[in-house]
């Protein structure tokens, strides 16, 4: 199936416009509206903006808890025990395709090669591509370099916009002849028996079960504050907000890494959306607005914790315009959406995809207010915030952050890392980070769209020559 | 200078006709017996380049039918310039001239004809040219290996280096690589020297070329002044007199319409100097004597200080320019006058607000608003942007490309948008108020910061700009509300943190967030003295706060290591030695109205802590930059918003202060000679 | 000790659960009804319900009217039924709803006590016994009947107990939060819950660190122990921080003059006359309350400890933790002076006595029938015990208002004086806010009434300046009390000393034995 093919099937869902004309007119439409009543009745229009954001707020946190209680109830990963793994015979083995995308990497395809045959999978029945970019010369040659043995093939990508991973990914698929795919990023080291889990995992569950997203985790873990919060983010993401989607039947956002497809019905929903930066994200819900389901596979793949603070904002910008654009996408027929998803897919969607930007940004905003009331007490805000919501306005703000650090410090224990103690009673400073790259995302969904914010790797390997007077 | 091994050049070979290499210029005056030795010597010296020599002969004597006689045998080499008593204008120095402005070669030596110049040197003088790519070399009879054997009496010899050392008095900046400017043995370039522009007179045409011809790059070569073989020596008293008279007449011409963008600025500052004092004078006289209103009075006295500056300027510093002197003095006047309404509106300010007398104040504004009058004066009465030197743009270059310089500016504007503090440490310096130990962890963090502004190796060269964007707004936003919600302008408690914030923004939009954050352990030190402000009852907390200031700079600087300890306590018994005998040193001076000022303490050890620091910061072992230039971002439109923002908030505050009068506190009369630290 | 041995029996079918939540709703019911028909609700009940009633139906509804003198979760759980009171006005004008809850609860804290015998493996009979031990003892039952807040303390107290028996049997971390939940839920119902606030994490962590795990145990400890303390420590932090912010004191109870320690010193001499007023005479009197409920829980709690000794089962830890703390906790306050040394602060030795005895059964083994009886009498013991100390009416002081026949008459008669107040009130129609009253002390009048708005109270936001200026603030008449030790109405207007109060004015109201109650002034 050529690229442009897949390329065409997707153009409904595509996000190379954020907002289509429908919404825009309904946007302005909205906006205009606002702006009349604001003139004529300022105060209630503040007070409904409140009253509408608490709401939000309380339901996104009702939401998260009952992710973790559901996840809690009961077994909801896809676990393979090892003996199974390997009780498949290298016979019985399917193809499988590994598409590898990498730019500007030179540093870490070396390490690609070891990981890459860590891999418990016969060589025959194993495909790897490596996708580069044709402007990118020094990973080709450090690749050309590297890379040996006849089941590895380095793709170049033919030269078009939006150049992109996921256009790559695309590429790659059409070129896969394997039966099932997954990707890896270049620095990746995922768990030898992950392949052999996928295959025995989508035989067992059936044809229903279209992907299994495994498991991040990071080697980098302690290098630096950033690196644990990340750590700790991730294995609560992973060991309870998606067990419990998936507990609750909702679609599954799927991670960056590590999903494993059955190809035919991958290529059939037209795989990848080039435009949008959290591809991934956006193959989750419409995995499940076709009707598929998403599983969680118990295996972890380590990658490169982001340890640098600006290096940070920049990933976790892109990953917030992702979301927005995500939201907005899925939002361009809410009537077919819900037809699709049902109103748990609906509750998912806003909630989750769409809430968690938008609560980072207005975190932001909200604590603003919080510090202007106890700095100067301006009688104003006593107008705006009316009494029911004002409760339920403290309530999130007190039990709902307390909430969220309690679940944090018990995923800290059910991880087994009870160092990390420190840095789940100190998130709040991680949610200000976040609500930083959530108001850049904001910014550049406006301004930039499809703007990839490419995040520098290879920052944990030890600099060249080491420094000579370390300073605090 | 390079010691330059006397081995042969490796020079094209020798073509009839072939353009000389180096032209040889020997000016004689009847020395028709030195000639021939000298010109075998000079075509052995070269071997096989081709050499041209000149000889500008002013002799009565047989001299030029000797020269003609070598010119016939060397065909094309040898040439003859005779000079007839009257055109004989410059003596030697003409001489040389006329010989320079016939040369056909790039490169030119000069050499007297007594062969007291060794011609073998003459390579020696090419070689040192075109190694160090020099415009001149001069052959120096005072370099280390130099002799003068040749110079007669012990008189002759201390007359020699004493004139030499006259003239580097005299240009110390153009002579300073020079160390025998009265030498007459020299290459040059000819594309070096411009002859028009040369006054010759006498035998100092070195001097003359280096300072008149403003040649850069001089290298210099040793050699052994030979006793003379023939020839009577020209040197005598009245040669001595006219040669100072010729010093001090080139001195004053070189001053008169400079070219450089520094000299020319210095020629506005002169100026503007003594047109201030032309305003006081007119200012006092039109104030006091005629009683006028003190603004009509200073609007009087600007009009005769611009009349005067024109007089000046137009003569002495600034080159005519294209448009007629009538003309130039009209847009002069108007241009200048453009900038009065600013220079009375902070007149006004001044006097009103700021409590000064309107003298002093109006001192203040004159020097305000000298730069932008240097700046309207160079770029639009005479043409030449700013001088060609100093431009607003070549400003905006530096301020772009320095972080110093940055560091700097964010001070002042933070200064600008808080004028309370302004206040607050001003009155605290004739009080001894809370504020006045914020002076020193404010120096030490200075000092700290601009020696901390290079990235070190093991950083990610990554930045992002709308990061450094909603950062700054941020801090700027809380800044301004706090600002605004402070219940009284000068509050402290309010205003420290308010200035905290603002500073902070500023700094991550000039130095982007990367350089702020290695920047934070500065914001330590005004923590410190936050701890102190509570004890500023007495000198102690003074000396405490400079000697915490000094551990923290130390512990950030060379990291925590015994070394750092080491250095933090020999600067603390410096820095405890200075607090005890300031007041001693303030007692010696009791004449000056501020060896009383109780604040004295706090000034001279913010000074001595920002110096230790400073010298740290320059002896730490420089890391290798990972990588070329640090990132600087782009500052134009940044600098804009944070100057408005600086006004906003500084008007915000600005009405509601009070300033102490600038005299001491009544209390401290004579008792506070002996130990200020009694009368608090 | 693995987990699969003390895994508890095949859960029984629901019905003998549910028969017992079911007996026992039924009986504590009907004793609600009789407090509510003799009109003998303690006064702390009805003043807990009028904090509540205040937030919705005063003048000036807000929610911080539920005061910030006693903890507010009582109140806080009567709010979404007052509305009720349309349909019932006796639920709140007879303060019917305080009763009703607290019979709820206190059925509900049964079930739980039910449930944690279940887990500890007791067969039917010895389980039904002891769970019949708690529910039937007369304190319990007084209890569930008088709407005080012990059944809500009491609830969540057990609640964490059966938590804390889960994770210290089962070793799951899960059940940890539970129990770190229900401590929190139980600072909110008494402050008394400071105690476990502080035991409940130290004993995780030392559980934790002395039976290890895989990694440094030291960390595992403390976050074990933040799993189990942060919400407790939360609860005390935001509601210090809340009454800061609102009442301007961190903690209200100890500092405010209506706090308990003010009415401690005031009381004091009364206190002391009965239980003497040095540290001898109270640890006589307290240990007479201390036999007088739990004859013989010395010997059950040395004999259990032995067998869970023996057997290496930490269960034991659970209800000694829990229920111990809170004991110690008023233990330390009566024998220092700073408590009333009410006998409902020793209400926890009725379920610890039940829950020991439960764990003996557990533990001994061979478990003869013999034994079986020996433990089983020493808990029923504490029935006719107690029955016989609610009659010494120096022991239970408090209970004595409505066990004894005078004591009952007396309370009853207060409460008719509050209701004809509250109808000779409404009949003389007066406006909004026309009468004063300090709402400490006339809660059961403002409850009684059918116009509620007519009355200026303290949790109003103008009280204060209507005290000092009552006619400022359009007031027409003063309400005052003739015997309260604390009422901000009088004291504005007369000054401490009670000589000075008029005995007449527009209206005064004695009760059936003649002496003074109230006295409405003009303002």
């Amino acid at each position: 199936m050529p690229a442009e093919v897949i390329e065409r099937k997707l153009t409904a869902y595509s996000a190379h416009v954020v907002l289509t004309r429908l919404q825009r007119i309904g946007l302005f439409a909205g906006l205009a509206l606002l702006a009349g009543v604001a003139v004529l009745r300022p105060m209630l229009v503040l007070q409904v903006i409140v009253a509408l954001v608490t709401l939000c707020y309380g339901a996104a946190i009702a939401f998260r808890v009952a992710l973790v209680y559901a996840a809690g109830r009961g077994e909801h990963r896809v676990l393979i025990s090892d003996e199974d793994a390997r009780a498949v015979a290298d016979a019985e083995l399917p193809v499988y395709t590994v598409l590898v995308p990498a730019y500007r990497e030179p540093s870490v395809i070396g390490a690609l090669m070891a990981h890459l045959s860590a891999l418990e999978y016969p060589r025959d029945k194993l495909e790897v591509i490596l996708l580069l970019e044709p402007d990118d010369t020094e990973t080709i040659e450090a690749a050309r370099a590297a890379l040996t043995g006849e089941h590895l093939r380095i793709l170049v990508v033919p030269e078009s916009m939006p150049k992109t991973k996921p256009k790559a990914c695309n590429v790659g698929l059409a070129e896969a002849t394997g039966e099932f795919v997954t990707i890896y990023d270049a620095e990746d080291i995922p768990d030898p028996l992950q392949l052999r889990r996928a295959v025995v995992a989508l035989r067992r569950l059936g044809p229903e079960y279209v992907c299994l997203q495994a498991e991040l985790g990071y080697f980098n873990t302690d290098q630096n504050r950033i690196t644990r919060w990340f750590a700790l983010e991730y294995a609560t993401w992973f060991r309870s907000l998606l067990p419990g989607l998936v507990a609750l039947g909702m679609p599954v956002p799927l991670g960056g890494t590590s999903n494993h497809f059955r190809t035919r019905e991958l290529r059939e929903l037209g795989a990848w959306d080039p435009y949008n930066v959290t591809e991934d994200a956006d193959l989750g819900i419409r995995l499940a607005r076709s009707g598929f389901r998403v599983g969680v596979l118990e295996s972890v793949t380590l990658e490169e914790a982001n340890s640098d603070f600006i290096n940070w904002i920049k990933q976790r910008s892109r990953w917030y315009k992702g979301y927005l654009m995500t939201w907005l996408v899925h939002l361009r027929s809410p009537r077919a959406t819900f037809k699709q998803l049902g109103w748990r897919g609906l509750l998912c969607l806003n909630l989750f995809v769409g809430g968690t930007p938008l609560a980072a940004l207005l975190n932001a905003v909200l604590w603003a207010t919080t510090l202007l009331w106890f700095l100067a007490q301006p009688a104003v805000m006593e107008q705006i915030f009316i009494p029911p919501f004002y409760y339920i306005g403290v309530f999130c703000l007190v039990f709902g952050n307390a909430t969220v650090i309690y679940l944090n410090v018990l995923s800290v224990r059910s991880m087994d890392r009870p160092d990390l103690l420190g840095t789940a009673l100190l998130s709040p400073l991680y949610w200000a980070m976040m609500s930083l790259a959530s108001a850049k995302a904001a910014w550049q969904l406006v301004f930039k769209p499809s703007y990839w914010e490419k995040t520098t790797h290879g920052l944990h390997l030890p600099t060249t020559a080491p420094a000579a007077s370390d300073d605090i | 200078m390079a010691e330059i091994s006397p081995t042969r050049l490796e020079a094209p070979a020798r073509v009839a006709g072939a353009p000389p290499a180096v032209t040889v210029v020997v000016p004689t005056r009847n020395e028709a017996d030195n000639v021939g030795p000298l010109a075998d010597r000079v075509r052995a010296a070269f071997g096989d380049q081709p050499v041209e020599i000149v000889f500008v002969d002013d002799s009565d004597d047989a001299t030029p039918s000797a020269i003609e006689a070598i010119a016939e045998r060397h065909p094309g080499e040898v040439r003859l310039i005779h000079r007839v008593s009257q055109e004989r204008a410059g003596g030697l120095g003409g001489a040389v001239v006329a010989g320079i402005s016939a040369a056909r070669a790039p490169w030119v030596v000069v050499m007297d004809g007594d062969l007291q110049h060794p011609p073998e040197t003459a390579p020696l003088l090419l070689a040192a040219g075109r190694a160090e790519t020099a415009q001149a070399v001069v052959a120096s009879r005072y370099r280390e290996s130099g002799r003068v054997d040749g110079l007669g009496g012990w008189f002759r010899r201390t007359v020699s280096r004493g004139s030499g050392r006259l003239a580097k008095l005299f240009f110390p900046l153009r002579l300073r690589g020079v160390t025998d400017p009265m030498s007459g043995f020299f290459a040059v370039r000819r594309d070096a020297v411009r002859p028009a522009e040369l006054r010759p007179d006498g035998y100092k045409i070195l001097l003359e070329m280096l300072v008149r011809n403003r040649i850069e790059r001089v290298a210099e070569v040793p050699y052994t002044f030979r006793s003379r073989t023939a020839g009577e020596s020209k040197a005598s008293l009245p040669e001595g007199l006219r040669y100072f008279r010729h010093l001090a007449g080139l001195r004053l011409s070189m001053m008169r319409r400079p070219q450089s963008a520094y000299g020319r600025m210095a020629g506005f500052a002169l100026a503007g100097a003594a047109g201030t004092a032309v305003n006081s004078v007119a200012l006092w006289a039109l104030g006091e004597l005629a009683g006028l209103p003190y603004l009509l009075a200073a609007f009087l006295a600007v009009q005769v200080a611009i009349v005067w500056n024109f007089a000046v300027i137009d003569h002495l510093v600034m080159p005519p320019g294209v448009h007629a002197r009538r003309h130039r003095f009209g847009r002069f006047l108007l241009l200048n006058n453009s900038l009065t309404p600013l220079h009375l509106g902070l007149l006004f300010a001044l006097v009103r607000w700021g409590g000064l007398h309107y003298l002093g104040a109006n001192v203040v504004a004159i020097i305000v608003v000298f730069a932008l009058r240097y700046i309207v004066t160079s770029s639009w009465v005479y043409g030449t942007p700013a001088g060609g030197g100093l431009p607003a743009t070549e400003l905006m270059r530096l301020v772009r490309r320095t972080g110093q310089v940055r560091v700097i500016l964010t001070l002042l504007l933070t200064a600008l948008a808080f004028p309370a503090l302004l206040a607050v440490s001003w009155n605290g310096l004739w009080t001894r108020s809370g504020a006045v130990p914020l002076i020193i962890p404010l120096a030490a963090a200075t000092a700290l910061v601009l020696g901390r502004l290079r990235p070190d190796r093991g950083e990610p060269d990554v930045h992002d700009r709308q990061v450094d964007g909603l950062l700054s707004v941020g801090c700027l936003v809380s800044a301004s509300a706090l600002l605004l919600l402070a219940p009284a302008p000068d509050r402290l408690t309010w205003l420290l943190p308010a200035s905290l914030f603002y500073l902070a923004g500023a700094a991550i939009l000039l130095l982007g967030t990367r350089t702020a954050a290695r920047l934070r352990w500065a914001l330590l030190l005004p923590l410190v003295s936050i701890a102190d402000l509570g004890l500023a009852a007495n000198d102690a907390p003074a000396v405490l706060g400079a000697v915490a200031c000094l551990i923290v700079s130390a512990l950030v600087i060379f990291g925590a290591r015994w070394g750092a300890f080491a250095r933090a306590a020999v600067a603390s018994l410096a820095v405890v030695a200075v607090a005890a005998n300031v007041p001693f040193v303030a007692g010696m001076f009791s004449s000056g109205r501020y060896a009383g000022l109780p604040a004295l303490t706090d000034v001279s050890l913010a000074l001595v802590v920002a110096a230790i620091v400073v010298f740290w910061s320059r002896s730490r072992p420089v890391r290798a930059l990972a990588a070329g230039r640090p990132f600087l971002p782009r500052a134009r439109f940044v600098l804009a918003t944070l100057t408005v923002v600086a006004v906003l908030l500084g008007l915000r505050t600005l009405p509601e202060l009070t300033w102490q009068p600038a005299e001491l506190p009544a209390t401290s009369g004579a008792s506070s000679q002996g130990s200020p630290r009694g009368d608090r | 000790m693995t987990s699969d041995t003390l895994v508890a029996r095949r859960r029984p079918t629901l019905t003998e659960h549910r028969a017992v939540l079911l007996a026992c709703g039924i009986v504590y019911l009907a004793v609600a009804l009789w407090f509510w028909h003799n009109q003998v609700i303690p006064s702390d009940s009805t003043s807990r319900l009028a904090n509540a009633y205040y937030t919705l139906f005063s003048r000036d509804p807000h929610l911080a009217a539920v005061g910030f003198v006693w903890n507010p979760l009582p109140s806080l759980i009567l709010l979404p039924f007052l509305p009720l009171k349309v349909l019932l006005p006796a639920l709140t004008q007879q303060s019917l709803l305080a009763p009703l809850v607290s019979a709820a609860f206190m059925t509900a804290t049964v079930g739980v006590v039910h449930d944690l015998l279940r887990r500890m493996t007791l067969t039917r009979t010895p389980r039904l016994i002891l769970t019949a031990a708690f529910a039937l003892n007369p304190m319990t039952v007084l209890y569930a009947g008088n709407g005080m807040s012990e059944a809500c303390f009491l609830l969540f107290l057990l609640l964490a107990t059966r938590a804390l028996y889960q994770w210290l049997t089962v070793r799951k971390v899960e059940s940890l939060v539970p129990a770190g939940l229900a401590i929190a839920l139980a600072y909110g119902a008494r402050y008394e819950a400071l105690a476990p606030v502080v035991a409940l994490p130290v004993v995780v962590a030392l559980v934790t660190w002395r039976l290890g795990g895989t990694g440094s145990r030291a960390a595992l400890a403390r976050v074990d122990a933040v799993i189990a303390g942060l919400p407790g420590v939360l609860a005390v932090v935001l509601w210090a921080v809340a009454s800061k912010i609102i009442v301007n004191q961190w903690f209200a109870t100890f500092s405010s003059e209506y706090g308990n320690s003010a009415q401690v010193s005031s009381g004091s001499t009364g206190i002391s006359s009965v239980t003497g007023d040095d540290l001898g005479g109270r640890l006589a009197y307290w240990s007479q309350q201390w036999l007088g409920l739990a004859p013989l829980l010395l010997v059950l709690l040395v004999l259990a400890a032995i067998l869970a000794w023996r057997a290496r089962n930490p269960g034991i830890l659970a209800p000694v933790t829990i229920l111990g703390s809170v004991l110690a906790f008023d233990a330390l306050a009566f024998l220092t002076g700073m408590s009333f040394g009410w006998l409902r602060f020793q209400i926890t030795l009725i379920p610890l006595g039940v829950l020991l005895a439960g764990h003996v059964l557990a533990t001994w083994r061979p478990l003869g029938t013999a034994r079986v009886a020996v433990t089983l009498t020493l808990a029923l013991l504490a029935i006719p015990s107690t029955l016989y100390t609610l009659t010494q009416p120096e022991l239970a002081r408090e209970e004595s208002e409505y066990v004894t026949a005078a004591g009952s008459a007396r309370r009853s008669d207060l409460a008719r004086v509050d209701a004809r107040v509250a109808a000779d009130l409404d009949a003389m129609n007066l406006p909004d806010g026309a009468v004063l009253a300090d709402a400490a002390v006339a809660y059961g009048v403002i409850l009684a009434s059918d116009h509620p708005h007519g009355f200026v109270t303290t949790p109003d936001r103008d009280f204060p300046g209507a005290v000092t200026d009552p006619r400022g603030h359009n007031i027409r008449y003063l309400l005052l009390s003739a015997d309260a030790p604390t009422d901000a109405v009088r004291t504005g207007r007369y000054g401490p000393d009670a000589a000075s109060v008029p005995v007449t004015g527009v209206r005064t109201w004695s009760d059936a034995y003649g002496n003074l109650q109230w006295t409405l002034i003009a303002a």
